[in-house]
């Protein structure tokens, strides 16, 4: 399944703009100008055309604002939007699926106290768009800091701050960028876009209902950075695709099976087992309409697990505002055989395990202008390989947790 | 036009009990040392790329008293935990030098007396990370972060 020709235009032009990221705002030359005249065009007839062409002339004067950086952000975001939109219909074109209602958006709060913070970080982001990526040293990243550590104490901005702290510790690791063999451009502009339209809304809380019934776990997705990881164990519940999420900030030391100390071990212990056993859990939870299932207490084990016949249910989607090829993810299963490149594939799905595999189920995924497949689980004649199953193992190897000793340094110190 | 980041390095696994805190930072190895007596105390530490001068004393700024002329054993054992972590290419990199080096091979720099403060407040801000409130949910933005 080949994207549509609209995509590969689309992502051509946002390859354009990042152009004038990359250059630096200071430093466009005729061909960056082009291209934001091209972007300019893209948006006529649309409601951002009035804020993108006053945009495009201040750039162009000189005129450096965050509220034009920030038009530019929204655009790049829409555009971005606009492909995952189109990539969503043709997914569900391709598995003969039905394209579920959009879930409405959560209206979103005002800004609160953390409004300073806020717009220190709008400049800090303009600033990086005017130094140009290619141009950055520490003394433009470091110093930002003073202003993500306040920041991170707002539980309400967890997904900004989530970026925003994966996005400076992975700019300082690259400093200075021009010493680099190569720049990682497309996704910086990702972050950078991302992040600079989610300081101007704190979002709001999601609806939930109160559910409690049989999950059957698909395989574990995990995330992380070194401030922050996130697991999502995928599964079945009442007919639909979910996922649980199991969401911490962290430190660099902490970092795979040892991230699990991060949450309460009575859930964590219940869930591994549950993936090493092959079981099914007995949850009480809040689902909510993004498709997250969130547990409340401890699940308990419910039966073995057989994932044999069971076919896969709609899509899990994202709230309204996330709409970025990046968060598609979309439950399918496939033959042993099949036409999508493997990507993100965990080192448990080695040569020995694809000799055996006869079915496999997983994500649908899409990056770098292609589609590829996530496995999450291997199914063999009599049996199956779920992602995740063996994290319990690798914990009860751990020596020394890191968490307990630098809690017990935070107690003596912070407190003193 | 990729979105994820091919995937570096990941830190390596060390225990923390040595060494609670090490970076790379400002051109440096820094971090903190635990005494092995006293658990409220620490050595505050570096070694810096450029100059290579170091320093070590205590969070209250006494000098350590293994400086004699070279760096101490804290500053020894800061840098081979910096490569547990990161890497000793990664290290060295950043500290100027050939991939298999020693960063302790002439020529070092001399002492560089300087006020633990700034590193010390850094390491406090590290064990302050671990009790920000946790998110009960999903938190999409982190699919930039897949492995």
């Amino acid at each position: 399944m080949r994207p549509p020709e609209a995509v590969q235009e689309a992502l051509e032009l946002v390859q354009r703009f990042d152009r004038c990221l990359e250059l630096g705002f200071t430093r466009l030359g005729e061909s960056e100008r082009a291209s934001l005249s091209e972007l300019n065009q893209a948006f006529v007839g649309s409601p951002l055309e009035q804020a993108i062409t006053e945009a495009v002339e201040a750039v162009a004067r000189t005129e450096f604002l965050p509220s034009h950086f920030l038009t530019l952000a929204a655009a790049r975001v829409s555009l971005m939007g606009a492909i995952h939109d189109a990539l969503w219909q043709q997914a569900h074109e391709y598995l003969g699926r039905d394209l579920p209602p959009d879930p409405s958006p959560i209206p979103s709060q005002p800004l609160g106290p953390a409004a300073g913070l806020l717009n220190s970080a709008s400049q800090w982001l303009m600033e990086l768009a005017l130094y140009g990526f290619y141009h950055l040293d520490e003394s433009a990243v470091a110093p930002f800091s003073a202003t993500l550590e306040p920041l991170l104490a707002d539980p309400e901005l967890v997904g900004l701050n989530a970026l925003l702290s994966g996005f400076h510790q992975e700019l300082l690791v690259h400093m200075p960028a021009s010493r680099q063999p190569s720049l990682p451009i497309f996704r910086w502009a990702d972050l950078w876009s991302a992040a600079f339209v989610a300081t101007r809304e704190r979002p709001g809380e999601s609806t939930f209902e109160s559910v409690e019934g049989v999950f059957t776990p698909l395989g574990l997705d995990s995330k992380e950075h070194d401030l922050f990881v996130c697991h999502s164990l995928y599964g079945v519940f009442k007919g639909q695709a979910v996922r649980v999420p199991f969401s911490s900030f962290k430190v660099g030391v902490i970092s795979g099976p040892e991230t699990w100390d991060l949450f309460d071990s009575e859930v964590s212990d219940a869930v591994l087992s549950s993936l090493e056993q092959h079981s099914r859990l007995q949850v009480r939870a809040e689902l909510r309409p993004n498709g997250d299932l969130v547990l409340t207490q401890p699940p308990e084990m419910a039966g073995s697990s057989d994932l044999a016949e069971l076919t896969l249910p709609g899509t899990v989607r994202v709230s309204a505002r996330q709409r970025h090829p990046v968060h598609l993810a979309i439950p399918l299963r496939l033959e042993a055989e099949h036409e999508f490149p493997l990507v993100h594939v965990d080192p448990i799905f080695d040569d020995k395990a694809r000799k055996k595999m006869t079915a496999q189920l997983g994500l649908l995924r899409f990056d770098a202008g292609a589609w590829g497949f996530q496995p999450l689980c291997w199914l063999t004649k009599k049996d199956f390989i779920m992602r995740g199953e063996d994290v319990l193992k690798a914990r009860k190897k751990l020596k020394n947790p890191c968490l307990d000793i630098l809690r017990e340094r935070a107690s003596r110190l912070l407190r003193a | 036009m990729s979105s994820h980041l091919k995937s570096s390095a990941s830190n390596g696994r060390r225990t923390v009990k040595k060494v609670p805190f090490v970076e790379l930072f400002g051109g440096r190895v820094q971090g903190v040392v635990s005494s092995g007596s006293d658990l409220e105390r620490v050595y505050v530490s570096f070694l810096d790329g450029q100059t290579r001068d170091y320093y070590c004393c205590t969070n209250n700024n006494r000098p350590c008293g293994g400086l004699r002329g070279s760096p101490c054993k804290h500053i020894q054992l800061l840098v081979s935990e910096a490569m547990e972590q990161f890497g000793s290419e990664t290290v060295n990199g950043y500290l100027g030098l050939e991939p298999d080096a020693d960063p302790f091979s002439p020529p070092i720099g001399g002492e560089q007396k300087e006020s633990p403060g700034i590193v010390f407040s850094r390491f406090l801000s590290y064990l302050r990370t671990l009790e920000l409130e946790t998110a009960r949910l999903s938190v999409p933005e982190m699919d930039w972060f897949a492995s």
